[in-house]
């Protein structure tokens, strides 16, 4: 996608205006210059205004204008009882796919009732391949769907930065993660998933359908009723899921409503201490409900090793066997095959073919030589590994004793500590633990509700199998339900594949945005001892840009390895990259440093060239060749941090929309102007409130 | 996507030659109508394949 230019009539500072940005390959930047206050900022957000709308009240000191239409054109309206009415618009042109594009958003504002109102319209064309324009769509649902398919509107917000968003880009909270869960959904084209699974679901009912006519028809109740049943289990299982989604995302807010109680009581006075003793509390809870899991695990790993050493009867029986059985001691059978070999039998009588025979008939009768031995052999080892089985028992459930109580003791001390906070003497302190004592109890209440949800899944998942085998063995012979039921199971495996891909799809995504993150992040920073991470796998984490220092990291994966802890994180089935996250959390930088400024640039880069990667051999994702948008890239930076910004922000897509104020760009003007192709200058006349285009 | 997952997972979930064959093709008509914006025979795109599968079984 290429953005071409951008016309205003009436449109906030611009009354009428049009700035082009044309690019060439070598030469792919368009600069926007202007002063502080000359409108840079609001020609960033026009963009997003033309193509999706926009909320002004986002726009960070412009609360006293909160629409469109230039300001003083409002105010005459507010002002002038009889004023007509007055259309804002702009439009913006972009190629996509070799297309031209047309995006128009007019906004007529009248003055009804004393009161001013305003009806907007959009209308999209493009140029057809005779060089006519089309006739204009105007439908906005159509509109918006067609946007959407060459530039999403999380994509848009995802590219367009000016300071605010940069900074909270950077800072791991909810609205952060939200943001770069959004950007990552579009760019690894979960909507492909979703399409799928969607016509998957209704190919299904019609089958389900179908099946349930012929059953009626030919009056077979018993599978009619199943059908239903399954009907109803697969409603299920979707509440099931929505349940579980629901529940993890209520989950995720009241434990960012826990943490934020939390640190405001961390900054009051009189909570100080106590909160540093909850937070080290807290801690030790976390690593003893940890290790008591751990030890219930063990616990029942070894109660089932034990289980299946029940050994004591199978001894007894046979050591009673081997008491029973009645052979003369020193009938055996190298001494039977020994009197076999001879002429003659010891009792002096020759040995004919009718001894043979029975000599032959008593071997295959006669137990194995040393069967006693072994068996005895075999007994006690097996009374050995019980008592080694019934010591290591012990030893686990010891030490799950040993986490419970632990856990009870810490709980305690946790509570102590709470009703310390409910009985201070500050009324703000008393007043938020009461609040974060109610998060917890809503926690343990949606926690219950997601175990409940996840429980029911599997029941009904379970039932859903047994209904459609009972279902095929009901239905008979009949070839037209066998046909429906072979495809209902080849729907049913597409299904899953769809899922397991969607999941597959998104880790490994994330995994080469993490690559492309972390180069982004060398070529930028100028701090080398710093690294960055988007976090992958922790469902917590998901989606927190993180930092840390590498000195740090080394000194946790040093003492992991030496105590042996990576061993166990091996064994227990993580891979590299997911030890790799852990270490990262132990030593991730809670507050944004100074590099917050590197770090979304580096996220930008790293998430452009992500999407505009060749995709012609892919079959899951698409290719874009999205722009970026950016305020004031150069502000906030200095030294390594700036030169680099400067040296590579060409790099980043193939058309590169920079605001900046004059001074900040002289800075850096040696590097960027090779690559730019086009300046515009914004000229702001301050009395009129209006900006001009140069 | 690294090497070929996609086969891993068809393979894991025992898809035979044709069904792999068979949920390919559906896949990548998804996407060409994602691309398009052209749903319409998605659907039908699909009832098609699976009825492929099933016969030639």
């Amino acid at each position: 996608m290429k953005i071409n230019y951008i016309q205003y009539h009436n449109y906030r500072c611009f009354l009428d205006a049009k700035v082009c940005f044309d690019i060439t390959d070598k030469q792919n930047i368009a600069l926007v210059l202007g002063v502080n206050g000359s409108g840079k900022t609001e020609m960033l957000f026009s963009f997003q205004w033309i193509l999706y709308g926009f909320d002004f009240k986002n726009l960070r000191e412009k609360d006293e204008t909160p629409y469109s239409l230039n300001s003083a054109l409002y105010h005459k309206l507010e002002t002038e009882p009889h004023a007509p009415s007055v259309d804002c618009w702009a439009e913006l042109s972009f190629t996509h796919n070799g297309t031209d594009y047309f995006m128009k958003r007019t906004e007529r504002f009248m003055r009804l009732n004393d009161k001013i109102k305003f009806n907007d319209s959009v209308s999209l064309s493009y140029t057809k391949e005779n060089g006519e324009r089309s006739t204009p769509e105007k439908d906005k649902a159509i509109v918006e769907e067609k946007l959407t398919r060459i530039i999403p509107k999380s994509i848009l917000e995802g590219i367009t930065f000016d300071g605010e968003r940069m900074k909270k880009l950077n800072i791991v909270d909810d609205s952060s993660k939200k943001v770069i869960k959004n950007v990552i959904s579009l760019v690894t084209n979960e909507r492909l998933f979703e399409l799928c699974l969607g016509e998957i679901k209704d190919v299904n009912g019609d089958i389900s359908r179908e099946r349930n006519k012929i059953n009626k028809a030919s009056g077979n109740a018993s599978a009619e009723e199943l059908e239903d049943e399954i009907s109803q289990l697969n409603d299920d299982i979707e509440d099931a899921e929505a349940g579980i989604v629901g529940a993890e995302k209520n989950l995720q807010k009241v434990e960012t409503n826990i943490i934020e109680v939390s640190q405001k009581l961390a900054q009051l006075e009189d909570a100080k201490q106590l909160e540093q003793k909850r937070k080290g509390l807290e801690r030790d809870l976390d690593r003893a409900q940890k290790e008591f899991t751990q030890g219930i695990d063990l616990f029942q790993k070894r109660l089932l090793d034990g289980y299946f050493l029940v050994t004591d009867q199978l001894v007894d029986d046979v050591k009673k066997s081997l008491e029973s059985i009645d052979v003369p001691a020193g009938l055996t059978v190298e001494a039977v095959r020994s009197i076999m070999k001879r002429p003659k039998c010891i009792c002096g009588c020759n040995i004919n073919d009718d001894i043979i025979q029975k000599l032959t008939t008593l071997l295959s009768t006669l137990p194995p030589d040393n069967i006693s031995s072994n068996i005895l052999y075999m007994a006690n080892q097996f009374a050995g590994e019980k008592k080694k089985a019934k010591d290591l028992l012990k030893e686990a459930y010891d030490s799950m004793r040993k986490s419970k109580d632990e856990v009870a003791k810490i709980k305690s001390e946790l509570a102590d500590v709470s009703s310390s906070l409910v009985t201070s003497v500050s009324e703000t302190v008393r007043d938020l633990e009461q609040e974060r004592n109610k998060l917890f109890e809503q926690k343990g209440r949606l926690n219950d509700k997601l175990e409940k949800h996840k429980y029911e899944l599997k029941r009904y998942s379970n039932r859903l199998k047994e209904a459609n085998k009972e279902l095929e063995e009901t239905s008979g012979n009949q070839k037209q339900i066998k046909e429906l039921m072979a495809k209902g199971k080849v729907l049913d495996k597409f299904k899953d594949a769809i899922k397991r891909i969607g999941e597959l799809n998104q880790s490994l995504s994330l995994v080469s945005i993490n690559e492309y993150l972390s180069r982004a992040y060398s070529l930028l920073s100028e701090d080398t001892g710093r690294r960055i991470y988007l976090c992958q796998f922790n469902e917590k984490e998901k989606y927190s840009l993180l930092t840390y220092l590498q000195s740090r990291y080394s000194d946790i994966r040093i003492r992991w390895t030496n105590s042996g802890r990576i061993l166990t994180l091996e064994d227990d089935g993580l891979s590299e990259k997911e030890i790799h996250e852990l270490i990262v959390l132990q030593v991730a930088e809670g507050k944004s440093t100074g590099q917050s400024k590197i770090n979304s640039l580096a996220f930008a880069k790293a998430v452009l060239e992500y999407s505009n990667e060749d995709r012609s051999s892919d079959s899951l994702k698409v290719s874009h060749d999205y722009p970026f948008l950016i305020d004031s890239p150069f502000t906030e930076l200095s030294d390594e941090n700036l030169m680099n910004v400067a040296k590579y922000i060409n790099t980043f897509a193939g058309q590169v929309l920079i605001m900046a104020d004059d001074t900040s760009y002289s800075g850096v003007e040696q590097f960027l102007k090779p690559f730019v192709k086009t300046k515009t200058q914004l000229i702001k006349d301050k009395e009129k409130g209006i900006s001009y285009v140069k | 996507m690294n090497q070929n997952p996609i086969e891993d997972v068809l393979d894991e979930l025992q898809f035979t030659e044709t069904e792999k064959n068979g949920f390919m093709k559906f896949l990548s008509y998804a996407k060409t109508c994602q691309e398009t914006g052209n749903n319409q025979q998605l659907k039908s795109h699909l009832e098609q394949v699976v009825t492929d599968i099933v016969n030639k079984k």
